[in-house]
């Protein structure tokens, strides 16, 4: 059983005990005189050396030093370590996070050899028992290393770390730092933030329990000229002959100094256009570049500024592909109706989002090997499909195609029910005097959940005067009846793809649908859900996690069913890691930095999706918080308190004990108190006495 | 012991007569009266030929008294019995001379040197009075402070003098003693009150000028006992009283060079003032005063029976 100090630290208060000693000293030179009646004999007496620094009442002194000792051993707190260790304290050891702040923002000057500079300074200062743990923060978390007492590794790797792409959130940061040290039993537990504390990084308060302390570092932030591109718009117009587009390039003076710069636009690595600009303090500016015409199916765009203080906000990297446009049939009878398809015409051509490439064709000469090109076919009063024609398309539906059927007075012939949903019934339901109206749309389904309740009501305001009747097979879904409980909109699954059908015409023969203000938005939502149509970005931001699958019907177009029948990996070409290869099962890929990803398919090769990623721009901002306002505001969170106090109570009787040692000397240093007050009174009583006596 | 009680203060004086001091002082008057000259009355010689016949005072007739010196027309008048005194039964002058210089204002107890040699004054004083000696007093320290010619009818006027005594400044004997010596016209026991705090070569030549006419010389020498013993406790430095000096000290090494040159200094006087035909009687103001008193008279017993 040995004996232990719980705060040895305290131990160097021993000097002290010089204190008493030099009282004592000081006591006797600050001695009064007295008075004598004559100095005549004293003369007389031989000066010696006078040993004025002589020390009296030993005793006092021992006692005053020894009461010091002890009060000096109780506050480092002496126990006793048991073999069973059941007595075991809680070493004075200190566990410490150092949250390092590697966002982009700390490229500018020498902010990240600061950072690593305090952190290395954290590190050799250490004591051997203590532990450090490192976090790199930016808008998530990275432990690099869990608590270790290993100074040398942790040096290691702190040098190994560069500075990243993504802005700075350290609100999340320090919880995470603080569920770190939630399992600690270290007497001390603090977090270190190293950072250029920008005042974007703070979106909320970090609770943290409180027992852990926060210090700040910040890094000396170098005030630098600094310009950035903090959006870029693309907006596309369709043109008869040629698609065209626009850019809208946002750009940003920081500084508080007008900047001269220049922007440039390049495109598919060939520079377009280059232009100097003014750019006034503190200001932002937009500058557009029109009719840029596109001329391949994927377009790789960066707009660049000069380089400044901070590179990487000066660059935007975008993509616009004219993929985007969905290939969409329309077939008709081989003798339509005059302006059967014109109202269908005319809805899709207003469409944007997805907008829609559209080519008619009679039903006779479509070919079941056409199918592969487009995303969704409308047969719009056609006569059955039957035979291989049938299959093709059911085929073209189970690969993920859509399908919109309308009937009307061409469709007579035998019903392919392994194609459409639906059985036929008695025949064609006709009134005159009061038309139907389709009102009752299915409430959960998404067609009726993102027209919205307005252009529900809208639609079933339409006069439908003949609808063929059909009764909904086993695998077949009515999205919306008729007010007299007939079938106005079946859907069937059909593997990858869906089919909806209209049991009525798509143009004003049978109905007003299509005179509806409510049509367009029926039409383009029913497509977009049969084709499943996700808007392609054209930007995404560094650290987004991005499903590349989802975008994969919507940039191969076409391509759309060989892409989801391929089959292998997914290799990802990125800007500087270079080739990775992620499951398709699990076809996630994060945009870790700026630049263009490219995504292949292993087999078939050639289908091809290009994702552009930006830095956030508001990392570029260099505007600081209050430090000292930050670390006050980090309150301990009600529940962690609680937490704590549990703690607290459960480790209460252990340290009791372990305190028992203190207790005891603090007992003696009283009663040792008591001695020493009695017996200086009972000297000076006496010395008094003495020198009135003198006086 | 003198120091143990505050005297009474009913009278000017009084104090300074303490009546236990003075009921032994009594006891030993008995002893001393045939011895002492000069001190109780029909015994001492006289100093002077020839007696004065002037009427003093009357006193209430005691014991042992003559019954021729019983005023009888007094007697029937009154009917009580009165004894006439006259100045001519006084036939000796007492000089008391009191150094109230700073040094005699010191002392460790109650009472300090000057207080002490007041007590001792005072007692003489009384003492002689009932001798009908004619008692004078004279204080200095480098001068002479006041003078009260010797008489019969000074007793109270000593007193109130001695009660109005204060220490004064630096002390001197040779001047002051030398210009007591010019005054001194007729025959005196002469008693001088001091520290002595001066080298035994010229306090003899101060006090031998108060040797000449036969006049009976005795000298108390007073001292506090921390002045014996310089027990100082922690004081690391004194100051002179008389003249501010300040010297540091280590009191405890000093100590026994102290003591040693202390007594050095008293045996000198002693042999010195012995070899004059001087008394002297050392007194520690801690001892009581009739010890002293009692030493003094048997001193003066064993001279008178030498000479």
């Amino acid at each position: 059983m040995g004996l232990s100090w719980i705060n040895p630290l305290y131990l160097s208060g021993l000097l002290l005990l010089a204190l008493p000693v030099l009282i004592h000293l000081v006591q006797k030179q600050h001695s009064q005189g007295a008075r004598f009646p004559s100095l005549m004999f004293l003369k007389q007496i031989p000066q010696r050396e006078k040993r004025r620094l002589e020390i009296r009442h030993w005793l006092l002194l021992a006692l005053r030093c020894l009461l010091l000792l002890l009060i000096i051993l109780a506050f480092a707190r002496p126990f006793f370590n048991t073999p069973s260790g059941a007595v075991g304290l809680k070493p004075e050891r200190q566990d410490s996070i150092i949250v390092l702040d590697r966002s982009y923002s700390m490229r500018i000057a020498d902010h990240w050899q600061q950072a690593l500079d305090k952190a290395l300074q954290l590190v050799n200062r250490k004591q051997a028992r203590d532990r450090i743990g490192i976090i790199l923060i930016d808008d998530e978390t990275e432990i690099i290393s869990d608590l270790t007492t290993r100074a040398a590794d942790l040096r290691v790797v702190l040098r190994n770390q560069t500075p990243g792409f993504k802005a700075t959130r350290l609100p999340l940061a320090i919880e995470q730092a603080a569920r770190l040290l939630a399992g600690s039993n270290a007497s001390r537990k603090q977090i270190y933030v190293v950072s250029d504390f920008q005042a974007s990084a703070v979106s909320a308060v970090a609770r943290i329990t409180e027992d852990i302390e926060v210090t700040a570092l910040p890094v000396e932030v170098t005030r630098a000229a600094n310009a950035s591109i903090t959006s870029v718009d693309i907006e596309a117009s369709s043109r008869a002959a040629s698609e065209e587009f626009s850019l809208s390039v946002e750009i940003m003076n920081r500084a508080t100094i007008p900047l001269e710069q220049e922007v440039s636009l390049r495109l598919d690595g060939r520079e377009l256009s280059r232009r100097k600009l003014r750019l006034a303090p503190r200001s932002t500016m937009t500058e557009t570049f029109d009719r840029l015409s596109v001329s391949d199916d994927l377009l790789r765009g960066i707009v660049s500024l000069a380089d400044d203080a901070l590179i990487l906000d000066n660059q935007h990297f975008f993509v616009y592909s004219s993929k985007q446009q969905v290939p969409l049939l329309i077939v008709e009878a081989t003798a339509p109706r005059a302006n059967q398809s014109v109202f269908l015409h005319n809805a899709l051509g207003l469409s944007r989002n997805p907008s829609f490439r559209v080519e008619r064709m009679a039903i006779t000469t479509l070919k079941p090997e056409d199918l592969k090109s487009w995303a969704v076919i409308i047969m719009n009063d056609v006569s059955m499909p039957t035979g291989v024609l049938a299959d093709a398309l059911a085929d073209f539906v189970a690969a993920g195609g859509g399908l919109l059927f309308a009937t009307g007075t061409a469709a007579q012939q035998s019903w392919p029910t392994a194609l459409l949903p639906g059985i036929p019934g008695s025949g064609i339901e006709a009134r005159r005097a009061n038309a139907f109206n389709m009102t009752d749309f299915e409430s959960d389904h998404p067609l009726s959940t993102n027209l919205g309740v307005r252009n529900t009501i809208d639609l079933s305001l339409a006069r439908v005067f003949k609808y063929r009747e059909l009764q909904p097979g086993a695998d077949d879904r009515v999205v919306a009846r008729y007010n007299d409980g007939g079938a106005a909109l079946l859907e069937r699954q059909i593997g990858l793809g869906r089919v909806l059908l209209l049991t009525t015409t798509l143009d004003t023969h049978w109905n007003d649908i299509v005179l509806q203000p409510a049509f367009l938005p029926f039409l383009h939502q029913s497509l977009r859900y049969l084709t499943a149509f996700e808007t392609y970005p054209n930007q995404s931001a560094v650290g987004s996690i991005t499903d590349v699958m989802r975008y994969a019907r919507a940039l191969a177009g076409a391509d759309a069913i060989v892409a989801t029948r391929a089959k292998g990996p997914l290799i990802v070409e990125s800007p500087e890691a270079g080739e990775i290869r992620i499951s398709r099962q699990s076809p996630l890929l994060t945009l870790a930095q700026p630049g263009f990803y490219q995504v292949h398919h292993t087999t078939p090769p050639g289908v091809e999706i290009t994702l552009a990623a930006n830095v956030d721009p508001h990392e570029a901002n260099q505007e600081m918080l209050d430090v000292t306002q930050f670390v006050e505001e980090i309150r301990t969170s009600a529940d962690s308190a609680a937490t704590g106090k549990t703690l607290n109570r459960r480790q209460a009787a252990e340290y009791e004990q372990q305190q028992r040692l203190a207790y005891a000397i603090l007992l003696v240093v009283l009663a040792l108190t008591l001695i020493e007050a009695l017996s200086a009174n009972w000297i000076g009583i006496r010395q008094s006495m003495r020198t009135r006596g003198a006086s | 012991m003198l120091t143990g009680r505050q005297p009474q203060a009913q009278l000017p004086g009084q104090r300074f007569i303490d009546p236990e001091v003075l009921t032994r002082i009594d006891n030993l008057e008995l002893i001393a009266r045939g011895v002492v000259d000069g001190f109780i009355s029909g015994l001492h010689r006289s100093p002077m030929l020839g007696m004065s016949v002037d009427f003093a005072e009357h006193r209430a007739y005691m014991s042992g008294d003559d019954v021729r010196r019983i005023d009888w027309r007094l007697f029937a008048r009154t009917d009580r019995l009165y004894v006439k005194e006259f100045e001519a039964d006084t036939n000796a002058n007492l000089h008391l001379l009191l150094d109230v210089s700073r040094s005699m204002d010191y002392g460790s107890g109650v009472v300090t040197k000057l207080e002490y040699a007041k007590f001792l004054a005072a007692s003489l004083a009384y003492l002689s009075r009932r001798q009908r000696d004619r008692i004078g007093l004279i204080t200095f320290d480098s001068e002479i402070i006041e003078t009260i010619p010797p008489s019969i009818k000074h007793f109270n006027t000593v007193l109130h003098a001695l009660d109005r005594v204060c220490a004064g400044g630096a002390g001197n004997y040779h001047e002051p003693l030398a210009k007591i010596a010019l005054n001194l016209r007729r025959r005196s026991v002469v008693v001088l009150i001091s520290d002595l705090y001066d080298t035994p070569e010229r306090l003899l030549s101060a006090i031998g000028q108060l040797r000449h006419r036969g006049n009976d010389l005795i000298v108390f020498h007073l001292l506090d006992p921390l002045e014996l013993s310089l027990e100082l406790g922690d004081v690391s430095s004194v100051e002179d009283l008389e003249s501010g000096v300040n010297l540091p000290i280590a009191a405890a090494q000093y100590r026994d060079s102290y003591r040693q040159l202390i007594r050095d200094h008293q045996a000198e006087l002693e042999r010195r003032l012995g070899a004059n035909q001087i008394d002297y009687i050392f007194a520690d103001i801690s001892q009581p005063l009739d010890n002293i008193l009692f030493r003094y008279l048997s001193d003066r017993e064993r001279q008178n029976r030498t000479r």
